[in-house]
């Protein structure tokens, strides 16, 4: 049984183009030896080459392969396929795998399994290991060094005034971030970098850039003790600092089995690289938990987490005083019916918030906590928009009051009560997913992903 | 340390010696990793615990629809246009959901309203089509709320005449000339003499909609006003009106330059009539109140050039008149006459001024017989520019059926020629009229060579199209570029693709 719709395939698109050529191709004339198995469907499309194009997609995960040149991923071909099955499950028709089809899935199986095991058992055995503690060791002089420099430039700054770097925020700010960059902290090259649009924020502007600085020294201190601190606030000061937390980390921990919704999607552009944040949502432990995807220079993401979609799992977490990055260690069917996500427990504003404040306890260097909000609506105050829960209320994040996503949120809730699912900064929410209850439970994505 | 003072209120004291410099502000143990370490505490706590108490207004919930919302696969094609919008398209698209009783999905309004407001002219098609939703967002969002064409007109018309901008005008003005065209008429008077020229030259524009002998005593007042370009776009109004004054001046006119003589010969001594035309020798400066040009654009001679005009705003009937032979047997009589061309480009001229005109059908498969058969067949009478403007104006079927009869066995009209003459009226094709088209192009298909030139009419024939013969178009194409199509071809091919699907999808 087919789960798939439109906006799900179309949310796997690499860019605007493909999503449209995909869609010219889910026509089953396009299209010969259409098939389908229990775990894939597959199709051969004549392109613009001598022979047609193999387009496959193992259902499971879903994961595409094609034959075609395109280094575009999926490529047309396969969303193309995906949009007719999902429009369409019966062009597909039962049969047995081609060759080409069953001999990639069952390599993806064998692999998949490989995976499994290594991550079964962790064994450690690098190759050299002495090499790699003294490159670990030469890092955490240059952060050392870093650190030093940054509390330097930050007191400095402190005793000066912050009203003498008003003007020049951008380029001091800048100036130091790249230094960071060289000392190989990026954790704390974001961090100075966010501070410039506090200073440009209008009146209060000192307040929200002393908060701001004040969080920064906090890391600083914290990093020069990282060493006495208990285990789990010590990876967090090193993810803060931007040291990147291995897989095997997440991996060696046991997982958390629930019934889990992929409740919403957000990206960030930075340079050349894109960040995505998948929100996911266990029905049973009734916990967020973060999967972070990244890409450079607009390569393919990970595909097989939709908004919208409901697997029944195991997700395992990152190491920190508050868990709440992690990823998919192990996944069963990726099919099953759409739920409203949230468990028994309390999901008005002050039970968010009050989780909010506990993580922050926890991390305070914590960027945005999930917010699952049921019944609530948009209202106005002027001319800004908030969210509204009985009596609180939370304010929109400017940017995403300007977008067209706070229209298409506000259209597809008619002015009526739903689910909303928000990233939290401490100051603003910013939706990602709306669930509406009716017949059947509906789901709108709200990622602003191609948005100007 | 700040027992009695909540976080915000702490920070807020710490910034503003921030703000200043611990150096310029000596406090005891007031240094600045004293100050960060304070505000790092209060900062945390702040966050953690922010509320939000501004005064909110709560927004009334969009009324509920009985329409429903297009299906899943409708609403994709709808946002496959919107992500390159395309008018033509979008607007085919709110026709067809219209016309099956379905809404605009609503996740897709905003996009599809934010694409509409940017409109030069907004179709009150779409925005219909958006339902109760698209009300209600445009209520909300102050950039959405643009004038639209409807058909209601709202209750204080003639106060939003008086008071409103100028594109509001425009769209108020055409839409009480389509339902009450004299109220339209009376507005147009009321301010009339306060209205820049602009303004004045576009409510005759306006005017030009379902024009009547009620508006012809103001239209003749306005060909003497003060602005040229006024009084020209009256006199082409009034060109159009049948049994206008103008027109009757106009043909009065022409009449003076078909000269008819009657001899007799020939044994049985019968009587044969000949027609000469003859163009005037000065112009008469009365003319030009009537919209006659007195100088010529281009190198053309005076003469011709004064008299084309006045033949093309009078009735075709001032040339039986004066001779008493049938349209074929006159086209006959002039058909070697030095003026024949300017003569048959104006006939076109005026059937396409004025298609209400007596005998205008006669006239008109007169005019196409003779541009194959007879004398004047072969000339270069095929690329007469007129011949677009005629067959737009006549109803969609019998333009249909003179595009075809002219391409069938004329051999002036083939390959691009062809193509060029069934592409010439922008209206939507019939299914009939698509798949002849269809078989022509197939038979004056061009050689592999030539078909770089074919691109625009490609392009209009995958825009006017009727979806039915989507299939012939694919086969026509394949067939024409036997080494695949070329970029500018795929497109058109994908957008007759789009359409087909889109109206699969509506099962029409």
């Amino acid at each position: 049984m087919s789960d798939w719709n439109a906006a799900k395939v179309l949310a796997l698109a690499p860019d605007p183009g493909s999503a449209s050529a995909g869609q010219a191709l889910a026509s089953a004339r396009k299209w010969t030896s259409l098939g389908a198995s229990d775990r894939a469907i597959w199709g051969l499309c004549q392109g613009s080459g001598k022979d047609p194009y193999q387009a496959r997609i193992d259902l499971r995960e879903p994961a595409f392969k094609c034959s075609c040149p395109s280094r575009k991923f999926p490529c047309k071909h396969g969303l193309g396929l995906l949009l007719l099955f999902a429009k369409e499950p019966a062009a597909c028709k039962p049969g047995p795998e081609p060759a080409w089809v069953s001999e990639w899935i069952d390599g993806r199986t064998e692999k998949a399994e490989k995976k499994a095991e290594k991550a079964k058992a962790v064994v450690e055995a690098p190759v050299d290991v002495a090499a790699q503690a003294k490159r670990a060791a030469a890092r955490e002089e240059r952060v050392r060094q870093g650190v030093a420099e940054c509390r330097t430039w930050l007191d400095d700054l402190v005793r000066r005034g912050l009203a003498a770097v008003q003007s020049d925020a951008t380029t001091e700010c800048e100036r130091v971030a790249a230094r960071m960059v060289d000392a190989q902290a990026p954790g704390l090259a974001s961090m100075l970098r966010r501070i410039p649009r506090a200073v440009a924020s209008g009146a209060g502007w000192e307040v929200r850039t002393l908060e701001l600085l004040g969080r920064l020294h906090l890391l600083l201190a914290a990093a020069d003790r990282v060493n006495e601190l208990p285990a789990a606030l010590a990876g967090d000061v090193r993810v803060a600092i931007g040291y990147n937390q291995h897989k095997d980390e997440a991996l060696a921990t046991q997982g958390v089995q629930d019934l889990w919704t992929v409740v919403g999607q957000s990206f960030e552009e930075d340079d050349r690289l894109t960040v995505r944040r998948s929100w996911l949502w266990g029905k049973r432990t009734d916990r967020p938990a973060l999967v972070v995807d990244f890409s450079v220079a607009s390569q393919p993401l990970d595909p097989s987490l939709v908004p919208g979609m409901c697997f029944e799992g195991e997700v395992a977490f990152y190491p920190s005083g508050a868990p709440l990055r992690g990823l998919v260690k192990a996944r069963g069917d990726g099919s099953q019916a759409l739920a409203a996500p949230g468990g028994a427990g309390p999901h008005d504003v002050a039970a968010n918030l009050h989780r909010f404040a506990k993580a922050l306890a926890a991390n305070p260097w914590l960027m945005r906590f999930p917010l699952l909000l049921p019944c609530t609506t948009l209202v106005r105050s002027a001319d800004r928009w908030l969210l509204r829960q009985g009596e609180a209320r939370l304010p929109l994040s400017p940017a995403f009051e300007r977008g067209m996503q706070l229209w298409r949120l506000l259209a597809a809730t008619g002015g009526r009560e739903g689910t909303i699912i928000a990233e939290w900064d401490g100051e603003f929410a910013e939706p990602v997913g709306l669930f509406v209850e009716g017949d059947a439970t509906r789901f709108l994505s709200l990622v602003a992903r191609w948005a100007a | 340390m700040t027992l009695g003072k909540g976080p915000s209120r702490v920070l807020s004291d710490l910034a503003v010696t921030a703000l200043l410099g611990t150096d310029r502000v000596t406090r005891v143990g007031a240094g600045p990793a004293t100050l960060l370490a304070q505000a790092a505490v209060a900062g945390v706590r702040a966050r953690a615990g922010r509320q939000c108490r501004v005064a909110v207004q709560a927004v009334e919930a969009c009324p509920v629809e009985a329409r429903a919302e297009a299906n899943a696969s409708q609403g994709a094609i709808l946002e496959r246009l919107l992500d390159s919008p395309e008018a033509a398209l979008i607007d085919e698209w709110c026709t067809l959901a219209q016309a099956r009783g379905v809404r605009v999905p609503a996740f897709a309004v905003p996009t599809l309203l934010d694409w509409w407001a940017r409109q030069p002219v907004r179709s009150a098609e779409v925005f219909a089509a958006t339902g109760a939703c698209g009300v209600w967002l445009a209520g909300l969002n102050q950039d959405w709320q643009r004038p639209v064409v409807t058909t209601d007109i709202p209750a204080d018309a003639e106060a939003v005449w008086q008071t409103g901008k100028a594109a509001e005008r425009g769209a108020l003005l055409l839409s009480v000339r389509r339902a009450e065209p004299a109220r339209a008429l009376a507005m147009v008077r009321a301010t009339w003499d306060a209205d820049g020229a602009d303004e004045r030259r576009r409510f005759i524009e306006v005017l030009a909609h379902g024009v009547s002998t009620a508006d012809e005593a103001f239209l003749e007042a306005a060909l003497d006003d003060r602005s040229k370009t006024v009084r020209r776009e009256a006199a082409r109004v009034l060109t159009r009106l049948p049994g206008s004054t103008l027109r009757a001046r106009m043909r009065e006119r022409a009449a003076s330059m078909i000269v008819v003589e009657r001899t007799r010969s020939g044994v049985l001594r019968r009587s044969k009539v000949t027609v000469k035309i003859e163009p005037p020798k000065d112009f008469d400066k009365a003319w030009e109140r009537d919209g006659v040009d007195e100088q010529p654009a281009t190198g053309k001679g005076k003469r011709a050039f004064w008299m084309v005009q006045m033949l093309s705003a009078a009735d075709l009937a001032v040339w039986t008149a004066a001779s008493g032979l049938a349209p074929a047997d006159l086209l006959e009589s002039i058909a070697e006459d030095e003026y024949f061309g300017d003569a048959f480009g104006s006939m076109l001229a005026s059937l396409a001024a004025c298609p209400d005109q007596p005998d205008a059908a006669a006239w008109g498969d007169a005019i196409l017989a003779a541009s194959k058969d007879g004398k004047a067949a072969g000339r270069k009478f095929v690329n007469e520019p007129n011949w677009a403007s005629m067959w737009r104006e006549q109803p969609v079927d019998r333009s249909e059926a003179m595009r075809l009869a002219f391409v069938a066995g004329n051999q002036a009209a083939k390959g691009l020629v062809a193509w060029r003459v069934l592409t010439s009226d922008s209206r939507a094709w019939s299914l009939a009229f698509s798949t002849s088209a269809m078989q022509v192009f197939r038979d004056t298909m061009p050689k592999k060579t030539e078909t770089w030139d074919f691109w625009s009419p490609v392009d209009t024939v995958s825009r006017l199209l009727h979806p039915g013969a989507s299939e012939q178009f694919e086969q026509l194409i394949a067939a024409m570029y036997p080494d695949g199509p070329s970029e500018s071809i795929r497109k058109s091919l994908e957008r007759v693709r789009l359409r087909a699907e889109m109206h699969k999808e509506f099962g029409s």
